[in-house]
């Protein structure tokens, strides 16, 4: 059986690359990183079972969706809405030797990050997904 | 149908004994001591994750409620400096709060960026969350304890 961590990678990363196939997912993004991307993060669990016999795990990454230098938000929103529909049916995630219990959106948003290179737009998505 | 459940005088008394000064507890203070736990978890956190520099972020976290009902304590100044002197108003002036409500956060530029690649606030939160219930019964037994005097 895996770490959970790690089936939890890499379930949410074979999730959104069916959704999204032509986007590149990183757990760290790389120096020369190239736009647009996904990035998820965050993904540090608690044990949250009743300890009889059984763990059961939280988990709360978050899910970012970054575009550099674009005149129209519509690819982003686009993204975000196809990630949007793997928490709403969890069925679309697979956590290999686990059985996923629950897998919710905590909350969304957007920011823009200015940089002397570039302008950042990223899209943020906060999931609960919870794993025995 | 009814039921009629008959207590006897002792367990009456003691049932009376820890009911008295609750209707008195002020609950926000609770909600208020578990905004500074976060602040508190948040500041370690940029500590432990090497995210100090100047102490500006570190230092910028502000506990805020509506006219700073019981968030007014020393290590919560609306004014504060990182360790170059330089001063700094912490008020998140975005936030509008009702009765009731308190919001902890940081009103730097730049927090956004770290708490999105290295979470330290809402790290904060969740890790306060196994516990929320005790700084309701801690309230409580303090609120019990200054009624027994």
């Amino acid at each position: 059986m895996n770490y959970p961590e790690s089936a939890i990678l890499a379930g949410l990363i074979s999730a959104i690359s069916a959704k999204l196939p032509t986007r590149t997912i990183y757990t760290v993004p790389p120096q020369n990183a190239v736009y647009p991307y996904i990035l998820i993060n965050q993904t540090d669990m608690q044990e949250i079972g009743t300890k009889a016999g059984k763990f059961e795990y939280r988990f709360e990454p978050l899910i970012q969706v970054i575009y550099k230098d674009i005149s129209s938000i519509s690819p982003l929103l686009t993204d975000m809405q196809e990630i949007h529909e793997i928490v709403k049916n969890s069925q679309d995630i697979t956590v290999s030797g686990y059985t996923v219990i629950e897998m919710q959106l905590i909350n969304t948003n957007r920011t823009t990050e200015l940089y002397d290179w570039g302008r950042l737009e990223i899209g943020l998505i906060r999931t609960r997904i919870d794993i025995y | 149908m009814s039921v009629e459940i008959k207590i006897d005088k002792a367990t009456q008394r003691r049932l009376n004994e820890s009911l008295k000064g609750l209707e008195n507890i002020d609950f926000f203070e609770a909600t208020v001591n578990a905004l500074f736990r976060i602040k508190a978890l948040a500041q370690l956190r940029l500590t432990e994750k090497s995210h100090i520099v100047t102490s500006r972020l570190k230092n910028s976290i502000y506990v805020k409620t509506p006219n700073q009902k019981h968030a007014n304590r020393s290590n919560n100044n609306r004014r504060y400096t990182d360790n170059e002197g330089r001063g700094f108003d912490a008020d998140l002036t975005t936030v509008n709060l009702d009765k009731n409500e308190g919001a902890v956060g940081t009103n730097v530029e730049y927090a956004g960026k770290i708490e999105r690649m290295d979470s330290y606030i809402y790290w904060g939160a969740k890790n306060i969350q196994k516990d929320i219930r005790q700084y309701f019964k801690d309230i409580m037994k303090e609120n019990q304890r200054k009624y027994k005097k």
